[in-house]
């Protein structure tokens, strides 16, 4: 039996298949990607056909649409639906960005080394949450601890002029906040989701009052430094890449460092498979001598402050200045990440590089100037997370234990 | 497992059960915003440093920057004291004294139907984080009504509502429908779905259809005099919008706790999948409960517009996200607790408002007062350990897990 699921996934295919079709007949004018440093493009440039890519992006559409139409689960068609679906996303993607463009020229780089940047805070912030959702507590306060840390960066730095120990104010902060989620939820079985959003109130009022009573005396609101960029020898001599991922400030490092180890300790590390037990089922963890309670305190406080310098990361990693509610929504889109990477620290942080590609995309269209309102495309990371969840949900399988209070008997 | 030992309570009031725990949360919350205050104030702050060497400076300094703030927060909420001796002496007319109540209550209804609309969705065990979007959606509706279609009086602010509530209960579809056939976790889309609401409102702020006329900033015309709730009496804040909020609870109370519908949505909310084996209809009393949220604070945006704003703009809709989660939570779900948890939440509102003016004290102080209220709620173990007995909380709120 085909379900329900399987349906909405093949008509979503033809919609997009449809939708990329209809861009290849309103024949939009080719566009240019340069190589350059600049947004605006300068260096070398390649022409692209926006029809070319949109057709290659239907065609994509389809046979993913096609493949789908299975009613066993084979292998070779679900790697062929992933990759055609892949190549759907990224054609697509150029595609769209081209034909909002209108035939200006785009720098390639620029585009990918704001999707680098924008996708940092996410990624910190889905790494933190992977942590916590796989020793069982869902982290909907992430978007709490990232502000916090946010805040406490700025703060820190501006007062102590120390760039490092703004970053582990941030970090510090970050676990305060996740610290109240782990007492309340935790050593107390209290749901989950309640105090997650409650906290992210609590750290919202108390940030943005202590900007409102502060912002006149202390400099949060600009700071006097931010982390400089480090350039990697050789590395950062890659055309595009180089300067998009080796040429970014310790911040962007230690952001690829935490994937890197994050995957190192889930799935190599016995302390990983510990956590990850009490995720699946603490009763039987508890049985083996693990301790289900310390293991999701330590990974939820831990797991916050790593969200935490994720937060850190928008005031002294990028932009230099705390604004109230600055993350806004960015923690959410975090957990979103997590949820549609299911709960595995690489394809996360996959995720959250799609959405700072949209963040990107955004960023890109209003300053190369656009034909496609910018309201709709500060919406398109939410709409795009809101259709992946539609998408993926069913598919995927949370930690067995993930939002369940564990009581001690 | 040893089963717990049930205590015979000695027998205290329930009214006295019920308020004991949100006032004794009310206090920690104001002790601890106090001591954000006093380590905040400009003035206060310094005192603090030679706090040996004159204790009394820092102390008293500190209690009279807490008990200014305390006291606007009051009279801009509830009752001035400095108006009545103005009315005694006659400076004033008699109404004076109900003004900030009529602010408060004037404030309540909006936020009392998007309070509705969470927690109708929390007794169905669904956490709907999407008031401020589909409030937003109400707004937009209501105001599209009130000013682009020109009906007789009464007539006019029904059709707006009724439109509302019909956009409303559309876009509150959304989220359940994803969850009932898809199992996307209604947190999840209804957060998405705020922001989309709030993106959406300003492109059509921005379009023909929302834009007022001459006007380059994104604000919508003003809607027809025939379309405004009126005020229930001369000269106070509050309109027919606090009347439609009290029939909204009073339905909501009787669908919940006599009707077979209200009873299977309760059931839903208790064990879902108790309620799959026993061949209750699951996915449609999660559609169901969502429309009719949808539809509630759809309602409430459009009052907003119809009663008190008379226009929509991007801030329409500002902390009613928030505000309609906290009073939700501490009401537990229950329409007439909620419907009076709003009326608290709004009275923190307007009266933190004439807090920042008066004093200076930056309004988000009421924020972090609301949520760790809510917090002390939602979580009774701190307040159980500070209550006597009798006086303790019940069980906390379960919302559920990703589905």
């Amino acid at each position: 039996m085909m379900h329900g699921q399987q349906w909405f996934r093949i008509a979503l295919y033809l919609a997009g298949a449809v939708a990329f079709l209809l861009l290849v007949s309103i024949n939009p004018p080719s566009s240019s990607f340069s190589l350059g440093k600049m947004i605006g493009g300068d260096g070398a440039q390649i022409d692209v056909s926006v029809q070319l890519v949109a057709l290659l992006a239907a065609m994509a559409c389809a046979i993913a649409a096609v493949a789908s139409w299975s009613r066993r689960r084979i292998r070779s068609r679900q790697v062929l639906v992933r990759a055609m679906t892949a190549l759907a996303v990224v054609s697509g993607g150029v595609a769209v960005t081209l034909w909002a463009t209108a035939g200006a020229t785009v720098s390639l780089t620029g585009v990918v080394a704001s999707t680098v940047l924008l996708a940092v805070p996410l990624v910190f912030g889905a790494m933190g949450g992977v942590l916590s959702e796989r020793a069982g507590v869902v982290n909907i306060g992430i978007e709490g601890q990232m502000l916090g840390g946010a805040f406490a960066a700025a703060y820190t730095t501006s007062a102590t002029h120390s760039l490092a120990l703004g970053l582990l104010a941030a970090a510090f902060v970050g676990a305060i906040s996740a610290g109240i989620l782990a007492y309340f939820s935790v050593w107390h079985p209290v749901d989950q989701i309640v105090v997650g959003i409650v906290t992210n109130l609590l750290v919202l009022g108390v940030t943005s009052f202590l900007y409102g009573q502060f912002s006149k005396t202390v400099g949060i609101s600009s700071l006097p430094e931010t982390f400089s960029s480090i350039p990697i020898p050789l590395l950062s001599d890659i055309p595009v890449l180089g300067v998009a991922l080796f040429d970014k400030n310790i911040m962007v490092y230690l952001c690829i460092v935490t994937i890197v180890a994050m995957r190192v300790f889930l799935y190599r590390h016995t302390s990983g498979l510990h956590l990850r037990s009490v995720g699946e089922c603490p009763r039987a963890a508890q049985s083996v001598g693990i301790d289900p309670i310390r293991t999701r305190i330590v990974a939820v406080v831990v797991g916050g402050a790593i969200a935490g310098i994720g937060g850190g990361f928008l005031t002294i990693g990028s932009v230099g200045a705390f604004s109230p509610n600055m993350v806004a929504g960015k923690g959410y889109l975090a957990l979103a990440a997590v949820i549609l990477g299911r709960w595995t620290p690489g394809r996360a942080a996959a995720i959250a590089v799609l959405f700072g590609f949209t963040y990107s995309l955004q960023t890109v269209l209003s300053i190369v100037g656009t034909q496609v309102p910018t309201e709709l495309l500060l919406m398109l990371p939410y709409v795009v997370t809101l259709v992946v969840v539609a998408v993926t949900s069913r598919g995927s399988r949370a930690p067995a234990a993930d939002g369940i209070p564990f009581v001690r008997t | 497992m040893t089963a717990p030992v049930e205590v015979k309570r000695p027998s205290v009031p329930r009214i006295l059960t019920t308020i004991a725990p949100p006032l004794a949360a009310v206090v920690i919350a104001l002790m601890f915003a106090g001591i954000l205050i006093a380590a905040t104030d400009a003035q206060t702050a310094p005192k603090w440093s030679y706090f040996f060497a004159n204790p009394g400076a820092a102390i008293g300094g500190s209690l009279d920057v807490i008990g200014r703030a305390v006291g606007a927060l009051i009279a801009g909420s509830i009752f001035d004291p400095t108006v009545t001796s103005q009315v005694v002496s006659g400076a004033q007319p008699i109404s004076a004294l109900f003004i900030p109540l009529s602010n408060t209550l004037g404030a309540a209804a909006p936020l009392a139907l998007a309070a509705l609309a969470v927690g109708l969705c929390l007794r169905a065990a669904l956490f709907n984080v999407g008031a401020e979007g589909q409030f937003i959606v109400g707004a937009a509706a209501g105001a599209y009504v009130g000013f682009s279609w020109h009906l007789p009086p009464v007539l006019h602010p029904i059709v707006a509502l009724a439109l509302a509530a019909a956009c409303g209960a559309i876009w509150g579809l959304i989220p359940g429908v994803l969850r009932a056939t898809t199992g996307a976790s209604e947190v999840i889309s209804t957060i998405m779905l705020n922001y989309i609401a709030g993106f959406g409102l300003l492109l059509l702020l921005g379009s023909p259809i929302l834009q007022r006329p001459g006007r380059q900033d994104p604000i919508s015309p003003i809607v027809d005099d025939t379309a405004r709730l009126p005020t229930l009496a001369a000269g106070i804040q509050v309109t027919w919008g606090l009347v439609v909020a009290v029939l909204a609870t009073i339905l909501l109370w009787f669908l919940l706790n006599r009707t077979a519908m209200g009873f299977t949505l309760k059931v839903v909310g208790l064990n879902p999948r108790a309620s799959l084996g026993m061949g209750l209809p699951v996915a449609r009393v999660v559609i169901g409960t969502f429309a009719a949220a949808g539809a509630l604070a759809a309602v409430g945006g459009a009052t907003m517009v119809l009663g008190t704003t008379g226009s929509v703009n991007p801030g329409t809709a500002t902390a009613i996200g928030f505000n309609a989660i906290t009073a939700a939570l501490l009401g537990k779900g229950r329409p007439g607790a909620t419907f009076g948890a709003a009326v608290l939440v709004a009275a923190l509102q307007t009266g933190g408002l004439t807090m920042q003016a008066a004093t200076g004290t930056d309004v988000n102080v009421v924020l972090v007062l609301q949520s760790t209220v809510v917090l002390l709620i939602a979580a009774p173990m701190v307040l159980n350990a500070l209550l006597p007995r009798a006086l303790r909380a019940p069980a906390a709120i379960m919302a559920g897990g990703w589905g």
